[in-house]
């Protein structure tokens, strides 16, 4: 015992302690520094808050992304659902010119959808791998069916104000909404019972079960909140291009998941926290953000992001193993 | 009373879905068959059979590489991105006139082994999530894909190419070569999982990969190979493409890994591993054929298609859950 207090007062314990989140902090500040040298302005503020609101769709998504990978499961679906429901948001503009009715019938679809998700996965327990994929699929084939792949602009005076800066010639409500998401998020999973129960699900559901919690309807809230915050995605999204476009939300969910992942959140449940997921999120927007600043064409951005995503997944997983079979080897003296 | 009553009732549900299990897949593949010869006089004629499987040559192949994958309880969203690879790099080296045909289908098979073995590398020597990473490589493939393709223009055109154009519509006798060439495939696909130690060494890691691990088989080299396979599979897909087509755009391969995964799921396979059978696969791929045939002779839009592939995926996923009885 003492072996190991005085172990853990050492720098090296407390540099491998958290092992994982400097290797990622290391990545994100080499991408940082190597934009900032293609493009000076690349830490000016105003980019800064350029690159929250380009990524506000991502970091909605991401916050439902971590309950569902915490619980120990996985969503496919995030960029098909912002797909189909911002069409759906825009026939129904074109159609009525509600604007109102738009984004309620965009974020109540997107409930649906999850709810509909979510009763397979808990109640008749089909894979979640194979039940969003079908999602992913479905969903975007109908989006672009309904508009015939052709996107519908929408004049609204109420989405121009979401992008209007209302406060210190900056902040407007879409980072109001993508604060709150994620404030409020934070809060759900640290001091809720929702929140330990999606931790205890992640860690063994059959054990949770058991111990008395109703299991299913927690891994269906699940998938309804994540679908949720699809849904605010798809509006936050509608309101920053002003027009629903069938082409948005193309790899959405492969982003959302490795934003969660990367941060050191665990694929296999029950272990993660909000500050990775930020972590996580810092990682991609930068690397997405930076990218286009540069400017590179798609094919070689494909092949740039792949591949820096594969690279950092790989880091992240090598520095975890490190550590935990550090920590392991300490608690064993 | 109950008690026996009980197991006679399981015994029964037991009989019954293990009929299922192992013929339901034909049945639904001959319901279906009835139905459209019954809505077409055209269909039950032999060229008619012979076109559909050429139609379905792309997929039914490709499936035979997810299948492996399933059975290691993985996954590769990357096939459709290694189709593309596999075409673009039989045609520009057809078309730069590197290489005469037969020697550049090898290269680009290799090529997409060699993304297999990338694949496999990061799902079994780093421990991610199988999904994850084919996503991820998925990009990265048909970034270098693209590259390639946009020093000629987003075309090639190798519809003037012997080799290729026999392969398209030579026929052996009176069987069409690509025909051939799938059950040829699917005939060495059986025979690797029934017949030799690496087939059954991949039931065994796929059923209980602990016990895999006991019994001394080197469990992360043959899932590692089950990933080289579908990237072999997927570069025999992507040159089957090619002869197809004639041509190779950026369109090529797009959505058909979600095809070979419905194939596969409607086969029975389970994600959890250990379950899954070429030979139900075919029958799996021959009914997604099937459908999108019909779909497409009935001028259904390609976006409505996919919604059908989804719901279709869905639909297999509830019929395994419902049909194959699994001993809690």
């Amino acid at each position: 015992m003492k072996a190991i207090n005085s172990e853990k007062k050492g720098i090296r314990y407390l540099f491998i302690r958290s092992l994982d989140t400097y290797t990622l902090l290391a990545m994100t500040a080499i991408l940082t520094v190597f934009f900032l040298s293609q493009n000076p302005l690349f830490l000016s503020i105003g980019n800064l808050f350029n690159l929250i609101q380009q990524n506000a769709a991502l970091i909605i998504v991401a916050v439902g992304m971590t309950f569902v990978v915490i619980s120990g499961n996985i969503d496919l679906s995030s960029g098909s659902i912002i797909v189909f429901t911002s069409c759906l948001a825009g026939i129904i503009f074109s159609g009525t010119g509600s604007i109102w009715l738009a984004l309620a019938a965009c974020v109540a679809m997107a409930t649906a959808i999850g709810a509909f998700n979510g009763l397979l996965i808990s109640r008749l327990r089909i894979n979640p791998v194979i039940v969003t994929l079908s999602c992913m699929i479905w969903a975007r084939g109908l989006g672009l069916a309904v508009t015939n792949a052709s996107s519908i602009p929408i004049d609204s005076a109420v989405l121009t104000t979401i992008y209007q800066p209302f406060l210190f010639g900056f902040i407007n409500i879409s980072l109001v909404i993508v604060a709150a998401c994620f404030v409020l998020g934070w809060h759900l999973l640290k001091n809720t019972r929702f929140g330990r129960y999606t931790y205890a699900i992640g860690e063994n559901e059959n054990t949770t079960e058991q111990a008395g919690v109703n299991t299913k309807r927690v891994i269906w809230v699940i998938f309804i909140l994540a679908a949720f915050l699809m849904g605010l995605a798809s509006m936050v999204d509608l309101a920053r291009l002003g027009s629903s476009i069938p082409t948005i939300g193309v790899n959405m969910e492969l982003d959302a998941i490795v934003a969660v992942v990367i941060g050191g959140n665990k694929l296999s449940g029950g272990y993660g926290s909000f500050s990775k997921t930020l972590c996580g999120l810092l990682f991609m927007c930068i690397l997405s953000n930076g990218l286009s600043t540069l400017g590179v064409t798609d094919d070689l951005f494909f092949l740039i992001k792949g591949g820096i995503i594969l690279a950092a997944l790989a880091a992240q997983i090598t520095s975890n193993n490190v550590k935990s079979s550090y920590m392991r080897a300490i608690h064993a003296k | 009373m109950s008690e026996t009553g009980y197991s006679l009732r399981n015994t029964r549900r037991e009989a019954a879905s293990g009929f299922l299990g192992k013929f339901g897949i034909l049945i639904v593949a001959i319901l279906i068959c009835i139905a459209f010869s019954a809505a077409s006089d055209k269909f039950l004629t032999l060229d008619n059979m012979f076109n559909i499987f050429k139609q379905i040559s792309i997929v039914a192949v490709l499936s035979i590489g997810m299948t492996f994958v399933f059975l290691v309880g993985g996954m590769d969203l990357s096939a459709g991105a290694n189709i593309l690879l596999s075409a673009v790099v039989t045609g520009a080296l057809i078309t730069s006139k590197i290489m005469p045909a037969i020697p550049a289908m090898i290269v680009a098979i290799l090529c997409c082994g060699a993304m297999g073995f990338i694949n496999g590398v990061f799902v079994e020597k780093f421990k991610i999530n199988p999904v994850i990473v084919t996503l991820g490589s998925q990009l990265a493939i048909k970034g270098i894909a693209l590259i390639i393709l946009r020093n000629y223009n987003q075309w090639i055109w190798m519809n003037k190419d012997e080799t290729l154009k026999f392969v398209n519509v030579g026929t052996i006798g009176p069987v069409p070569v690509i025909l051939v060439i799938v059950i040829v495939l699917y005939i060495i696909a059986y025979l690797l999982l029934i017949r030799t130690n690496y087939g059954r060494q991949v039931y065994a890691v796929g059923g209980n990969e602990k016990a895999a691990v006991l019994c001394g088989l080197k469990t992360v080299s043959v899932k590692m190979w089950c990933y080289i396979i579908c990237g072999i599979t997927a570069g025999m897909a992507g040159i089957i493409a090619a002869c197809r087509l004639g041509m190779v755009n950026t369109q090529v391969g797009n959505g058909m890994e979600f095809d070979a995964v419905t194939a596969v799921v409607l086969g029975g396979a389970s994600l959890k591993g250990g379950e899954a059978n070429v030979l139900k696969t075919l029958v799996g791929a021959v009914i997604v054929g099937l459908i999108m045939n019909f779909l497409t002779l009935n001028g259904v839009h390609p976006n409505f298609q996919k919604v059908v592939t989804g719901g279709f995926i869905l639909l297999a996923a509830i019929i395994n859950r419902l049909t194959i009885y699994r001993k809690a």
